[in-house]
């Protein structure tokens, strides 16, 4: 008895009890379906490694399944194989075509959104969930561009994410953005508990990996093939950490180099699993007595 | 700006201006031509690049597999036009379209001869044309593939037959493909750009006086782009781009390096002007070779003619060129009608993936090669050099003056100018008094002008009772006018007995020509760079030298009046055809500047070119008014 009530500590380690993940596309036009590839890509694996599309906002600027250009109508494709159809059978867009705007994407983040938004398109996280907050599109030093007629500074994310925090909608937040010039995305972040990664440097572009010429398109990015492909080997159980992951795409593969912020994370990447962010994997132990829980909340330091 | 208004320092550069005003001016002028061509040169200009992410080059497979059916499409072809040798098999073309299930329409249109027939004896004409409509788009856009037709009788060289197997077996291809976002309009021309025009009115509901086209029975979106094939039905060597469209129009820089592109990607030869980019990059033969391509190119720019169907469209700010077809005696690889396919297929797939119009890249450049370009901020200063010229003599005669005389009234206690200024002051209050002396001989001017601008249509309507062909009547009318202008300043002097030439304030007569010159200059330099290059090299060197009664003057002001413009033109036309004997060489000249004068009119009627005009109501009138320079009496010496 008394040597479970030791390893409840344990059990609560990684602090979260629920997982969300926040996936933007924010490029429309036909040329750009790789970034469409590249989210539909994550959505897929995020949602293999457990979490539910209730707890998935997605945003995809263009409807490339559907564009009349699409040799193969109805399907979105990550690679030249064609092995995987990322658009698959069930796929639940929350924010698609022009509803991706930078407004919309900020009100999602800070649940400033009007009270007849249905829930499906909110992002109803809390203190104790962990966000996964993935972006990709084109970008330039201190800004992302949405659509083709408005961006998203740095300092407005930072913002946000701040905000985020003085409401308590997360735990923990990692943010993972595939974009040219995409460590000035980071930059200015400032709250506490956000790692965050980068697929190239200031100054740097972001290239897109290889075409399938049955499209006639870049089908997706490298930064993003090579996160993916070590997704891939995941499975919900997997005891693979954010450090390795952190580690992927070197510069040979990627040719930008990639960046990564660990200073604001309060725990070594290297000992958190990856499925605290890409999984939402409950431990789940079933005992045969009841068990008098502490309420750990109330005394746990990082919340202000 | 404190160089300027510093009046010291002000005089100090009127006073360097005014002293090496003549080497200044040579400097700025040989400085403009030499720096012009000189951009011809690889390292001084960029690289094309593709500016619209959209066309995605060449990334897509090509998928036309219907080799052997191009091929049948040109042998039946081949047969069904040695069938009659007056008409085209146009029922044949137009069930074949019919066949492979499109939307096909005949168009009818007229044309009424603008030269000595009468009005209601009009000529038909008939278009084919037929429409894939996107399958799974919205019909509101369109890119256009088009063909002239042409009577083996007519052009026996220049055939288009295997244009049209290609544009069937597309048409084949294409309509089984789903991936269109664009309808697809398929269109053949007869009489070449008249039948064009006919179509583009049809298919915009716009009027002209003198091609009357029928309604178009069938339509589909704004066109974004048009290709024109004119591909024989041999196998041919290379491809020949043409970009030249009406009055010096160019389509986008995009559409140009597309096609460039995809015609390596099949490992085809493509020329400019029929003229091969030299291998190498820093060398004086291939600096040669792009000046030779760059001339080329702007010798059909500065005509104004299109080169081909694809002029037309510039104006309805459709982008068009047309690829055409060449043999060799040497081939390196030919190319049959199934590679001209699978070359039109990338192209389109290309277009197809376009979502605006094209807008990024250049719309106003000059090509030395198929790899580089000039572009409008490279040719302007070279180009404004050689115009500054005439400026910088202005400035001599007119507004320094006026500048050293202000100045001079106000410092007149402090010091004694030199003895230059003073007379130079002394001259500008003469000039002022001199406005109304030149008032008429601009009035001549330009009722010159507008009689040589309104002349041809009172001239054909005189050739046909005089049984003259409308050619010679044209050329001997146009040509009494130009010798009655270049009287007039002797018929001037008659009405003033006591004197013998004419009294004019030359100075400023020089002045208001050269700002009209290089206003003039400038403005079409904006439009057609070409023309305006070719003239002002011709012009300004005579008209900022010109002095009064030299004869010298008045013989090189002959050289670059209009007429002999128009001559030698005629004659490196004559010379570029390969006529190099002496005797055939001046014939060939003389038809050439009947059929100049004759087609360039005829382009104005039927589609509005602006090269008769300018030259006739810009040009003219302009060297008419340095033409009474020499000719005027100077009571101010020189």
């Amino acid at each position: 008895m008394y040597y479970l009530q030791e390893k409840i500590g344990e059990f609560f380690k990684s602090g979260h009890t629920n997982n969300w993940a926040v996936l933007v596309d924010t490029s429309r036009f036909w040329f750009n379906y790789r970034h469409v590839a590249n989210v539909l890509s994550i959505y897929r694996s995020v949602k293999r490694l457990g979490i539910p599309d209730s707890h998935i906002i997605l945003m995809v600027a263009d409807d490339m399944a559907c564009n009349p250009r699409n040799p193969r109508p109805a399907t979105v494709f990550n690679n030249v194989n064609q092995h995987i159809n990322v658009y698959g059978d069930d796929v639940e867009v929350d924010y698609r075509g022009y509803e991706v705007t930078v407004e919309n994407f900020i009100r999602v983040l800070t649940g400033r959104l009007p009270p007849s938004t249905p829930r499906s398109k909110r992002l109803l996280s809390d203190e104790r969930s962990n966000i996964l907050v993935y972006m990709t599109g084109h970008g330039g030093d201190g800004f992302l561009k949405f659509q083709d007629a408005e961006e998203v500074s740095n300092v407005e994310l930072a913002d946000a994410f701040e905000q985020m925090w003085q409401k308590r909608r997360y735990h923990e937040l990692f943010f993972m953005v595939d974009t040219c010039q995409a460590q000035s995305m980071f930059q200015k972040f400032y709250s506490p508990n956000i790692l965050a990664v980068a697929s190239s440097h200031v100054g740097e572009d972001s290239l897109s990996h290889h075409v399938d010429p049955a499209l006639g398109v870049y089908v997706i990015d490298r930064y993003t093939f090579y996160a993916l492909e070590f997704l891939e080997k995941a499975k919900p159980g997997s005891k693979k950490t954010m450090g390795k992951f952190l580690k992927v795409c070197p510069k040979h593969q990627c040719i930008s180099t990639v960046a990564v912020r660990t200073d604001l994370f309060n725990r070594n990447p290297d000992q958190v699993l990856l499925t605290d962010f890409f999984g939402s994997v409950r431990n789940v132990e079933i005992l045969s007595h009841s068990v008098l829980l502490p309420n750990i909340t109330s005394k746990s330091s990082h919340c202000r | 700006m404190g160089v300027l208004s510093d009046p010291k320092q002000r005089q100090k550069i009127i006073k360097a201006v005014t002293k090496y005003n003549k080497l200044l001016c040579v400097i700025l002028y040989l400085g403009g031509v030499f720096g012009f061509l000189a951009l011809a040169f690889e390292p001084f200009h960029a690289g094309t690049y593709f500016s619209e992410n959209a066309l995605l080059p060449g990334l897509v497979e090509n998928e036309f597999r219907l080799d052997s059916e191009a091929r049948s499409y040109n042998e039946e072809l081949h047969k069904e036009i040695k069938k009659s040798d007056k008409t085209l098999p146009k029922d044949w073309m137009f069930k074949q379209f019919q066949n492979l299930g499109l939307d096909t329409y005949y168009h009818n249109f007229s044309l009424h001869y603008p030269f000595g027939m009468p009005r209601d004896k009009a000529i038909p004409g008939q278009n084919i044309y037929s429409i894939l409509r996107a399958k799974r788009a919205s019909s509101t856009e369109a890119v256009v593939m088009s063909v002239p037709l042409r009577h083996p009788g007519v052009m026996p060289n220049e055939q288009t037959s295997g244009g049209i197997a290609v544009m069937l077996a597309l048409a084949k291809h294409f309509r089984k493909q789903t991936y269109w976002a664009k309808d697809i309009v398929f269109v053949l021309t007869e009489f070449d750009e008249i039948g064009m025009q006919a179509w583009l009115d049809g298919y915009h509901q716009t009027k002209s006086d003198y091609i009357i086209s029928e309604d178009l029975p069938g339509r589909s979106g704004p066109i974004q782009a048009a290709i024109n094939l004119e591909i024989p039905g041999e196998a041919v060597t290379s491809y020949n781009i043409k970009l030249e469209g009406l009055n010096g129009q160019l389509p986008n820089l995009d559409l140009c390096n597309l096609v460039v592109r995809l015609c390596r990607k099949e490992r085809a030869k493509v020329t400019l002007n029929k003229q091969v980019d030299s291998y190498e990059r820093e060398s004086w033969d291939s600096y040669k070779q792009s000046v030779t391509t760059m001339m080329y190119m702007m010798w059909n720019q500065a005509s104004g003619t299109p080169t081909g169907n694809h002029g037309l469209f510039h104006r309805y700010h459709i982008e068009a060129l047309t690829i055409q077809g060449t043999q060799e005696e040497k081939p390196y690889k030919t190319l049959g009608v199934e590679q001209t396919s699978r070359l039109v297929e990338g192209i389109f797939r290309s277009l197809n993936n376009l979502l605006e119009r094209f807008h990024q890249s250049f719309f106003f450049y000059i090509l030395p090669s198929t790899r580089g370009y000039i572009s409008i901020g490279l040719y302007m200063p070279p180009f404004g050099a050689m115009i500054a010229a005439c400026l910088i003599k202005i400035s001599l005669f007119q507004a320094i003056a006026l500048w050293i005389s202000r100045y001079e009234e106000e410092e007149e206690d402090k010091e004694t100018e030199d003895k230059q200024s003073d007379d130079e002051s002394q001259k500008v209050t003469d000039a002022v008094s001199g406005i109304v002396s030149i008032i008429p001989v601009i009035a001549i001017s330009m009722l010159m002008a507008s009689l040589a601008y309104t002349g041809p249509k009172l001239l054909t309507n005189v050739s046909h009772p005089f049984r003259l062909r409308p050619e010679d009547s044209l050329m001997f009318g146009l040509l009494a006018l130009f010798c009655a202008s270049v009287a007039f300043p002797k018929m001037f002097n008659k009405k003033k007995p006591d004197h013998a030439v004419l009294h004019l304030d030359w100075k400023l007569l020089k002045c208001i020509a050269l700002i009209v010159q290089s206003l003039t200059l400038f403005s079409i330099a904006l439009m057609n760079i070409s023309l305006a290059f070719f003239i002002g090299v011709a012009m300004v060197p005579v008209t900022t030298l010109i002095v009064p009664t030299t004869s010298r003057s008045l013989l090189l002001l002959l050289l670059v009046s209009p007429a002999s413009l128009v001559f030698i033109s005629s004659i490196i036309a004559a010379w570029l055809d390969q006529h190099n004997d002496i005797s055939q060489l001046l014939y060939m000249t003389w038809g050439n500047m009947k059929h100049c004068i004759f087609m360039k009119l005829l382009d104005l009627y039927l589609f509005g070119n602006w090269t008769y005009t300018v030259m006739s109501f810009v040009i003219f009138p302009c060297w008419l008014l340095f033409w009474a320079i020499p000719n005027c009496n100077t009571d101010i010496d020189v």
